[in-house]
């Protein structure tokens, strides 16, 4: 779980949590490369504007990469044209901020249950 | 001398005498060695008018006297008073004399020295004649001589019989025979042949006493030429008004004569022309310095026609700033070597009224034998008004010419074909080339080539209609930079209310795009900020819900630090989201003016410690260090200065991701104090960092647009702290980190702005 606000990523954090997922957060870019390369994880959940850094470009690193291609990503973001270029940049989803937490939890099992769709 | 006497005395005791004296039709009086009036007639008194006082007046019985030529004649110096002072007769003296009524009479006078029975001499006696009548008649007999003397048309008096009986000079030019030649010839000398019987017929209608009138008919002259004539004929009567004639009067009416009159006619014409268009007049003849003005040259300097004029008066009522120009102007036309013509404009001060007026005076010089200015003849006229007009018409042209090139507006204008050909000053600036090079479609070269397809197709569509239009393009300025243009251009409409081209007015509309593009930004931007907390709140709302619905008391234990996390996250996000509205309230409120401040005295120190602290639970990473060095009071806003002091520290925590501590000075002394934020991130270029107080206004740039905020924040806290009459500014270097000082005074101010 990828957020540059802290809240937002402890509040997803502590529903995926209690739903039964295991969740790790960052918030920096160099923590975000550091997790994945030590870890396999089942689905990215990212925000679109970091502080410094557009997620977008990271999403194209990830798919361009041959270890992390296949790793879903879901993004999120406020931004009102988000979801196209977090599309265009390869993501799995997107998902409009403030979103419903129903959503998130949907889409989040149909990911990880079939990364393909 | 003593002129021997001629009368036989008159004796006092004589009754015959004064009564065959007394009834004489003459005037008659006579007066004793002295003068006095001794003794006058019926016939005198009548003449005189009056009867004069016997033994008491002098000289004459006369009211006034007069000599022939109109000058005042004194008693003393009449007939009477001559014949008494020199003893000497006097023969039909002619005087004037005037009766008390006023009416004159031209008399002869005729005094006699009186000797009496023993050869004294005992005055005089006088015989007057009044001649006034027959004057009159012979002075009207002389009068009409002359008229007819001098008479440019042929007059000839005739007896019935045709026998000529007068022949004026005109007659002697018309038909070349002298009055000599003509007397009592016979006046069908003049008649050509096949009109022989015209002359019984006219003889005939005069007999009757009709008048021929205008009658056309030939003549012959003394050389045989054949005149073309028109004949007035009247009967001539004598006094018992018997016919005896006829008088004629021939006007020659051949082509030459037609064309003169003609001619005379048009110069009529002329001058009535002249005299309606208020046209004056002037003959100015420089060898005898005579000027002569006409009635409307009089008019136009004001001064009455008879006032005496000259070189000298006319002068003096041209205004002084003309007087050189008008001399000189003069001076060159009455140059042999010139070209002898005058035309000038210029000022005269009206006699009288003293108003100035334009006037246009055109003239000529003519010449004589010895090469001198004789005759300088010319017209004036007041042309106050048209110059009047003209300088209204050239001031509006001015004027608008001085409009045009001065707006800030970049102005072009076009004929009815579709290329502009005017372009003001302010465009031909903008764009750093000459209205020739831009003329025709030069301009077009400047539009950006993404916009030109769509301007030619705006002109021509609204050239087919002939209407106006709004269209904005990207037009290549003087610098090279591509500017937006709005072009709001209208039709043109000539005095008859044609269609006459188009004028445009053109602004650069690049700041005002670029405001409208932050101000969608910020939008965006607001919506994306506003969106952050509400769905940190949505989202701890829903966990926390989920968590009590499926809840039995264990599991509601176990959550317990979950519940208090999320519930204190949510109070955080709220105030998050209430500080977010707060700030577009203020915004509106800076931008209406409205912008209220609390003043209060307190501790700023305590203030920087209360708002580090809140900003310390923000932030995981940095490590918030204050450098105090100021001890004191301040006067002002509390909460607009903690506001300020916020925006700072959270702006160092959002701009330096990489950085772990942010350092807060306090400094001052008696009067004011300086509080710097410094944190060590990614810093503003120079060239933003005069920009960064303005609405709206973020960083430019791929990275810093991934930073959050509504872009506001400074533009507020800029604004609090010019209220305060204090100043705020950055010192910053691209990534190494940014420092915001702002100072305040110690104590409040009272300024406009309060």
């Amino acid at each position: 779980m990828i957020d540059d606000d802290p809240d937002i990523s402890m509040m997803l954090k502590m529903m995926l949590e209690y739903k039964g997922y295991k969740v790790i957060t960052a918030d920096r870019v160099d923590e975000i490369f550091q997790a994945i390369s030590n870890k396999s994880f089942n689905l990215i959940i990212m925000d679109m504007l970091l502080s410094g850094i557009n997620g977008t470009d990271i999403c194209v690193q990830l798919k361009g990469k041959d270890d992390t291609r296949n790793i879903p990503v879901m993004m999120i973001s406020a931004h009102p044209n988000a979801k196209e270029l977090c599309l265009q940049a390869g993501a799995n989803d997107f998902m409009a901020k403030p979103f419903d937490m129903d959503d998130i939890l949907n889409t989040v099992g149909r990911l990880i249950t079939n990364p393909r769709n | 001398m003593v002129a021997p006497p001629t009368l036989i005395a008159l004796g006092q005791n004589d009754i015959f005498y004064p009564a065959l004296i007394e009834s004489l039709p003459i005037a008659i009086y006579t007066c004793d060695q002295l003068g006095f009036i001794t003794h006058f007639n019926a016939a005198a008194v009548e003449l005189w008018g009056r009867e004069p006082g016997k033994g008491v007046e002098q000289w004459t019985g006369a009211w006034k006297m007069f000599r022939i030529n109109g000058t005042p004649l004194s008693p003393d110096e009449c007939p009477m008073a001559l014949t008494l002072k020199e003893r000497k007769e006097i023969d039909n003296d002619e005087i004037i004399i005037e009766r008390p009524d006023g009416t004159r009479r031209f008399i002869k006078a005729n005094p006699r020295p009186i000797v009496d029975n023993s050869g004294n001499f005992a005055g005089a006696v006088s015989m007057l004649v009044d001649v006034t009548d027959t004057k009159v008649v012979d002075e009207e007999r002389q009068r009409l001589s002359a008229i007819i003397q001098g008479s440019e048309d042929a007059i000839i008096s005739k007896t019935l019989d045709g026998i000529i009986t007068s022949w004026n000079p005109a007659a002697e030019k018309l038909f070349g025979y002298t009055e000599k030649e003509m007397i009592g010839q016979t006046i069908m000398k003049l008649i050509p042949a096949e009109l022989s019987d015209e002359e019984p017929r006219i003889i005939g209608r005069l007999r009757k006493g009709e008048r021929v009138e205008h009658f056309e008919t030939k003549r012959l002259t003394k050389s045989g030429e054949l005149l073309d004539i028109s004949l007035t004929i009247s009967p001539i009567r004598n006094s018992k008004g018997i016919i005896i004639g006829a008088s004629k009067i021939a006007r020659d009416i051949t082509a030459g004569k037609r064309l003169n009159e003609a001619l005379q006619e048009s110069d009529e014409r002329l001058r009535m022309a002249i005299h309606s268009t208020n046209v004056g007049t002037w003959e100015f003849q420089p060898i005898t310095g005579k000027l002569t003005w006409s009635e409307e040259c009089c008019n136009i300097f004001n001064v009455p026609s008879d006032t005496a004029i000259d070189y000298q008066f006319f002068s003096i009522h041209v205004i002084p700033e003309d007087a050189a120009f008008v001399e000189s102007e003069i001076q060159k036309a009455m140059d042999p070597a010139g070209t002898s013509k005058l035309d000038m404009e210029y000022r005269i001060k009206r006699s009288g009224d003293g108003v100035v007026r334009w006037v246009r005076s055109q003239g000529r010089t003519y010449f004589n034998d010895q090469n001198q200015p004789a005759r300088f003849i010319g017209t004036i006229l007041d042309i106050t008004k048209e110059k009047n007009e003209e300088q209204a018409l050239k001031n509006s042209l001015e004027l608008f010419q001085a409009m045009a090139d001065n707006v800030p507006a970049m102005i072009w204008m076009s004929g009815t074909d579709k290329f502009n050909d005017y372009f003001n000053k302010t465009w031909l600036e903008f764009r750093g080339r000459s209205s020739i090079e831009e003329s025709n479609d030069g301009w077009l070269d400047g539009v950006h080539p993404e916009d030109k397809e769509k301007c030619i197709e705006v002109y021509k569509s609204a050239l087919e209609n002939q209407n106006g239009f709004y269209t904005e393009y990207r037009l290549k300025r003087y610098d090279g930079q591509y500017r937006w243009i709005a072009d709001n251009c209208v039709p043109r409409l000539s005095p008859t209310g044609e269609f006459a081209g188009y004028i445009s007015a053109c602004i650069d509309i690049t700041e005002i795009k670029n405001m409208e593009q932050r101000k969608d930004d910020f939008i965006k931007m607001a919506s994306h900020e506003l969106k952050t907390p509400i769905t940190s709140i949505k989202g701890y709302v829903q966990l926390l819900l989920s968590i009590y619905e499926e809840s039995n008391e264990e599991k509601l234990r176990a959550a317990q630090t979950t519940v208090r996390s999320s519930l204190t996250t949510v109070s955080k996000q709220v105030s998050k989201l209430t500080r977010l509205i707060s700030d577009l309230l203020d915004m509106s409120r800076i931008e209406s003016g409205k912008l209220e401040l609390n003043y209060s005295e307190f501790d700023p120190v305590l203030l920087v410690e209360e708002t580090v602290q809140d900003v310390r639970h923000t932030t995981s990473r940095h490590t918030l260090v204050i450098h105090n060095k100021f001890e004191g009071t301040l006067q002002a806003d509390r909460d607009r200065i903690a506001q300020v002091m916020l925006n700072l520290l959270t702006n160092a925590i959002k701009y330096s991701p990489a950085a772990n501590s942010i350092d807060v000075f306090i400094a001052g002394d008696e009067n004011s104090i300086a509080i710097s934020v410094a944190d060590y991130g990614i810093g503003i270029a120079k060239s933003e960092q005069q920009r960064i107080f303005e609405r709206f206004y973020r960083v430019e740039g791929r990275n810093e647009l991934t930073y959050p905020g509504f872009g506001i924040g400074l533009f507020i806290s800029n604004e609090i702290i010019q209220r305060h009459n204090g100043i705020i500014r950055v010192k910053s270097e691209k990534d190494k980190g940014t420092v915001f000082t702002f100072t305040l005074p110690l104590m409040k101010q009272n300024n406009v702005n309060e």
